[in-house]
């Protein structure tokens, strides 16, 4: 072995859910034992979590090989194939030098602008940040005045990436015009949108450049103090973020100097504490005065009126780190892709029942069936798509029928949706929609603040009603119930949760129906999710005798009747779980 | 479950912080921390915290929590008489937040996602693995003070789903009651997350 060889892993959260840390230590000793030289870094997210760990290897020729799934136990495989025998792990190889050898379509149909860093530098690294681009944007715009990067912004059409979409240039333009000795920005780093981790990612995976939208929003506002608000979830991203700020400090770009001689800009990161409503801008600024997290009536806008009675500016991490790279790129190039009136790229991630769920990113105006079946490479194990579940919990569920929806900011609610964050929680034939309604409503209730009683009661009341209907014992008149209460609590609500909580029931009622009534009308439950109306049987023509069910089932209710004999399920001690379904590799396992 | 520690615990305050761990506050705030003092100048605490983070009550809260794995009565004294604020104030913060507890919990605690992505993929499978495993509904500490089962709207890793965290690490994939066992027995031999 000659030179030495250099192994990155992704370390975002998921690389290390799915056994990063195991994989490292496991690479360490194998090379040890093997006698190789190998440097062992970290990165964030790459973004084909599906495929987590995920493992790049760069020899002494500077070639790179991305590998996947390469949990610990693949470690001495992998380094004895590729760097002892000098053949790659075909099977395991997604890219050579950038080009794909493995699940093409995840990378081809991607446009990764704002991801370009992520899960290729080292985040805690500000020299690697700088040696990609990093803070060049902040340099041009500090030589030049602050209205400048305020048309370019404008001009560039970035609109906020947080779910409302408003125009990020007003926004700064109503903070700068409002007179005050003091100003903030703030980053909205809360993510309670379940399903979703844009945010989540560009915060460990390149949080300079979240930083540095940042700095260069207080130019322009002329904000001296800067806050992120990490949630409580993400201890990791609270912690890149911590050293990022750190080494800011260190390198004068945060500090007494910040935004030109005698500027000073500082940033302070504060932890969330669990509660989906603080993302909502006015509710987050209470939390960081350390009340209860209520949202408060607008106007006054948080522009005029925000933290500690100051103008304060709230952006999206990901809306931050557009601004990063309108500023080192300029408008123009902002614009080359996207729509005229949604410009630019948006992240989604891809969770649910999806064949490769990840990170991606596409230009606006991407349909959804591209994100779903070219990068996602459509649902898991063959399976078929029922729908996806896009916005979060202020979002619908969009159907299979309806994917060639563009996504953006103006065709979605057109279809009951809304683009939210760009969390996409996939669904297959084994979701039940109602079911996946009562659980948004169940959320929303429990994450409502409590002060409107429309959407305090409403969503409880709704949830009842829903309760009701996955159990068996819904009536037709709920259906109506059910369409007026959302309809109500819609109307009544004064903050955006509660104005947008209707939509999970609203879109579910609008397109599948059918489903609702299958669960009134014959007691049944086409998807074999809710348990009171389901019941489970193994076809023994489909059956292989594999036994995988019989060890998945925590009920005991599956027979064992000796390998390569079909399976039964016992139905009376059968929980309708639907445990054996998920694993059954030959779709042997059927609601009655 | 592993029974030497069990009845270290039930020796009483022998082992002080043995287990008290070194992170920063803001690493671990709340979520993660398997934290369990036993003796411990709970008002000490309150005014550390304090020092730590002035003006932040949210985060002089993390900040106790983190150390003593809940928010013990003395402690909030202290910080009720420190910052001005009454105890029915702080009260009303701290029954906002779903991280903070009023009542201690488990030196390991549990946290099973309820997210969208995990919830689509079978999260309530592992609960009820859980539940089955540890005799304990979501909500409640086992009688050793062991283990606390709790529910978490999202992790972020909805990719792996459905995801639990045990004693503050993140786990994927974790679907089957023999995995979700397995991972309580294993939590002990969890080295540091990188
Ligand atoms: C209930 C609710 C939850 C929200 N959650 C988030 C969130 O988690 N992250 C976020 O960036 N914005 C969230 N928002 C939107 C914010 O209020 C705000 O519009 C956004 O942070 C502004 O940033 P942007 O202009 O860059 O999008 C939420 C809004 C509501 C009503
Ligand atoms: S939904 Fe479970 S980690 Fe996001």
């Amino acid at each position: 072995m000659s030179g030495a060889w250099r192994a990155t892993i992704g370390a975002g959260s998921c690389g290390l859910a799915a056994g990063a840390a195991a994989t490292r230590r496991a690479l360490q000793n194998n090379a040890q034992i093997l006698g190789i030289e190998l440097q062992i870094v970290s990165t964030g997210c790459i973004g084909l979590c599906a495929r987590e760990v995920l493992v790049e290897l760069r020899g002494p020729d500077g070639v790179t090989w991305l590998y996947g799934e390469i949990a610990a136990d693949k470690a001495a495989e992998l380094l004895q194939r590729h760097v002892i025998q000098n053949e790659p792990w075909i099977e395991r190889l997604l890219l050579r030098q950038g080009i794909a050898v493995h699940d093409a379509d995840f990378w081809q149909w991607q446009k990764r602008r704002i991801l370009a860093r992520c899960g290729v530098i080292d985040p805690e690294s500000l020299e690697q940040y700088r040696q990609l681009a990093g803070y060049v944007g902040l340099k041009k715009t500090l030589a030049n005045p602050p209205h400048a990067l305020l048309a370019a912004v404008g001009e560039a059409g970035l609109r906020g990436r947080g779910g409302a979409g408003f125009p990020t240039a007003q926004k700064w333009q109503s903070c700068r015009e409002t007179p005050s000795d003091l100003r903030y920005v703030i980053c909205n780093g809360d993510e309670g949108d379940p399903g979703a981790f844009m945010d989540r990612n560009l915060l460990e995976g390149d949080p300079h450049a979240v930083l540095e939208g940042m700095i260069l929003a207080a130019y322009v506002v002329g904000a001296a103090q800067g806050l992120v608000y990490v949630r409580d979830e993400y201890p990791l991203a609270a912690k890149r973020m911590q050293r990022a700020i750190a080494a800011a400090r260190e390198a004068g770009l945060l500090g007494e100097n910040a935004r030109g001689p005698g500027q000073p800009f500082d940033v302070e990161l504060r932890r969330g504490a669990g509660a989906f409503v603080c993302g909502e801008e006015t509710a987050l600024i209470a939390a960081i005065e350390g009340e209860r997290g209520i949202p408060q009536r607008r106007p006054p806008f948080p522009t005029e009126r925000g933290l500690w009675k100051k103008p304060t500016s709230i952006n999206n991490v990901e809306t931050y780190a557009n601004v990063s790279w309108i500023a080192a790129h300029g408008a123009a190039a902002f614009r080359s892709v996207g729509t005229e009136r949604s410009p630019g790229t948006k992240i989604f991630s891809l969770a649910g029942d999806i064949a490769r769920g990840g990170l991606v990113e596409v230009g606006m105006g991407t349909t959804i069936r591209q994100v779903v079946y070219a990068i996602g490479g459509g649902g898991r194990g063959g399976r078929s798509i029922k729908a996806v579940q896009i916005g979060g919990p202020s979002g619908g569920c969009l159907p299979a029928t309806r994917f060639d929806t563009p996504i953006d900011f103006e065709a979605l609610p057109g279809e009951g949706a809304i683009m939210g964050s760009g969390g996409l929680v996939v669904m297959d034939d084994t979701a039940c929609m109602v079911d996946v309604a009562r659980y948004f409503v169940g959320f929303l209730r429990d994450e409502s603040c409590g002060r409107c009683s429309a959407c305090r009661v409403g969503t409880l009341r709704m949830y009842e009603i829903l309760t009701r209907i996955c159990n068996g014992g819904g009536v037709l008149s709920d259906l109506d119930e059910l369409q007026r209460l959302a309809t109500a609590v819609g109307d009544l609500s004064a903050c955006g949760l509660g104005r947008s909580a209707p939509n999970p029931v609203l879109s579910t009622l609008r397109w599948f129906r059918d489903e609702y009534l299958a669960h009134i009308l014959e007691h049944r439950c086409p998807a074999g999710r809710c348990r009171t109306l389901t019941q489970f049987v193994i076809d023994p023509y489909l059956c292989d005798g594999c036994q995988r069910c019989w060890r998945q089932c925590g009920y005991g209710a599956i027979a064992l009747l000796g390998r390569g004999v079909a399976m039964q399920i016992a139905g009376d001690v059968c929980g309708s779980c639907g445990g054996c379904r998920d694993v059954c590799g030959f779709g042997a396992v059927r609601v009655v | 479950m592993t029974l030497g520690r069990r009845k270290r615990l039930l020796c009483g305050g022998a082992l002080p912080r043995l287990w008290a761990g070194s992170r920063p506050a803001w690493a671990s705030a709340g979520g993660g921390g398997t934290v369990v003092a036993i003796e411990t100048d709970f008002a000490g605490v309150a005014r550390r915290a304090l020092g730590r983070c002035p003006g932040d009550v949210v985060g002089v809260l993390q900040g106790i929590q983190a150390e003593c794995g809940y928010l013990p009565g003395p402690a909030l004294a202290e910080v009720a008489a420190q910052t001005g604020r009454s105890l029915a104030q702080l009260y009303g913060v701290i029954s906002f937040y779903a991280t903070f507890s009023l009542e201690k919990r488990g030196r390991v605690v549990i946290r099973v996602c309820q997210g969208t992505a995990c919830h689509v993929r079978g999260a309530q499978r592992v609960t009820e693995a859980l539940t089955q495993h540890l005799h304990i509904d979501p909500g409640q500490t086992t009688e050793d003070y062991e283990f606390t089962l709790e529910t978490v709207a999202c992790l972020g890793c909805c990719s792996l789903a459905p995801v639990l965290t045990v004693a503050g690490h993140t786990h994927g994939r974790s679907d089957g009651p023999r995995a979700v066992a397995s991972l309580v027995q294993q939590h002990d031999h969890e080295e540091e997350s990188w």
